[in-house]
């Protein structure tokens, strides 16, 4: 497996330290300190998520500002919405900003370039009085996460994960209406299955095998799991007018799985590490396009092509 | 010893490279917009149902 080698940044400086609390999301610790409670609420998504105060992998500090005063760094990338973000000193900023709160940032989140640890800036100036904080408000967590995933440590995929009883763990692929929600309703309706997510897992490697996890990110059919299972197999789902299986080339399947990856486009660093990581995955895990029928006869058919294999 | 006819028939046949175009969905692949933007219908992520998330767009 491929891991870049990074420079030796010094992580930023804390912040604050009067409450903490810990989650835990794809094996990934994720520690967040602020000076009160108020500042640390946590969607009720994450609330199986959380873990125990301990060593974390990505640490956050999250601060109130007076005002965060404009970057000087380059500008990477736009996301052409919510956030800007850019090469500073210390590190990436993401600037957060919102046609409903006005043109200057509401938030920014600093990260080293290790993505080991964070400080999220809010503006007070901003962000009206009495306002509920929830620091890992999306896409703080999910940048967060691919960020630190992406040094070749793993990669968040948009799909549905589920554990089949009898069969074992099944990870489908897909864009927004692919059928990520329809299939995971027809395996509920038909089997017993246990969902990791409908939306967004993660995919890591565990001594020497990979593994899907279940994410807070959930889809339309609101399942999000806090477990993981060895992943046995993928299949890229597509609508098509009958059932059809049909493996896949490596260099197809990494390109597949690539497009729908989350990943810090913006960084040839990260590209090259994520493209290194899903080649090994390719290699150990069997990658299959599945056109499929939206009913029950889909479920059979990734049965019974299991079960011929 | 194998001939050198027979070590030509083991040759694979040259295949050449192809280009195969693999359509991404930046609109979603960067984590930039609300899940509410991209996902068409019913229900969203609980971040994105709370009071400050409706109120400053994340």
């Amino acid at each position: 497996m491929f891991v870049e080698t990074l420079p030796a940044t010094p992580v930023l400086p804390r912040l604050s330290s009067g409450a903490r609390r810990c989650v835990r999301i794809g094996g990934v610790a994720l520690a967040l300190t602020a000076a009160s409670e108020e500042d640390l609420q946590l969607g009720a998504d994450y609330r199986s998520f959380q873990a125990p105060s301990g060593d974390c992998d990505i640490a956050i500090d999250a601060a109130w500002v007076d005002s965060l005063p404009g970057l000087q760094g380059a500008k990477l990338f736009d996301s052409g919405a919510l956030w800007t973000l850019y090469q500073e000193a210390q590190g990436l900023a993401f600037d957060f900003i919102t046609p409903v709160l006005g043109p200057a940032p509401y938030k920014r989140l600093l990260v080293d370039e290790t993505s080991s640890s964070a400080q999220l800036l809010l503006n007070r100036s901003v962000i009206p009085e009495g306002t509920g904080i929830f620091p890992f408000e999306y896409p703080v967590d999910e940048l967060l996460v691919t960020h630190w995933l992406s040094q070749g440590r793993g990669v968040e995929v948009h799909g549905c994960g589920l554990i089949d009883a009898e069969k074992g763990s099944f990870l489908f692929l897909g864009h927004s209406g692919a059928g990520k929600s329809t299939t995971t309703r027809l395996w509920m309706s038909s089997r017993e299955v246990h969902v990791l997510s409908d939306d967004r897992l993660i995919l890591r490697k565990q001594s020497n095998q990979f593994w899907m996890h279940g994410t807070p990110w959930h889809g339309e059919a609101g399942f999000a799991s806090v477990a993981s299972a060895p992943l046995e197999r993928i299949f890229i789902l597509e609508h098509g007018p009958s059932n059809a299986i049909a493996a896949m080339s490596p260099v197809e399947a990494v390109g597949e799985l690539f497009a729908r990856s989350f990943v810090p486009f913006y960084s040839p660093r990260a590209l090259d590490s994520t493209l290194a990581y899903l080649q090994e995955l390719v290699t150990q895990v069997p990658c299959y396009r599945f056109q499929f029928l939206p009913d029950s006869s889909a479920v059979e058919m990734a049965l019974n092509f299991y079960g011929g294999r | 010893m194998k001939s050198e006819t027979g070590a030509r028939d083991q040759r694979k046949t040259y295949e050449p490279p192809k280009v195969v175009a693999i359509s991404l969905r930046p609109e979603e692949a960067v984590l930039g917009n609300c899940k509410t933007m991209t996902v068409m219908s019913g229900p969203v992520s609980s971040t994105c149902s709370t009071t400050s998330c409706m109120t400053i767009g994340s």
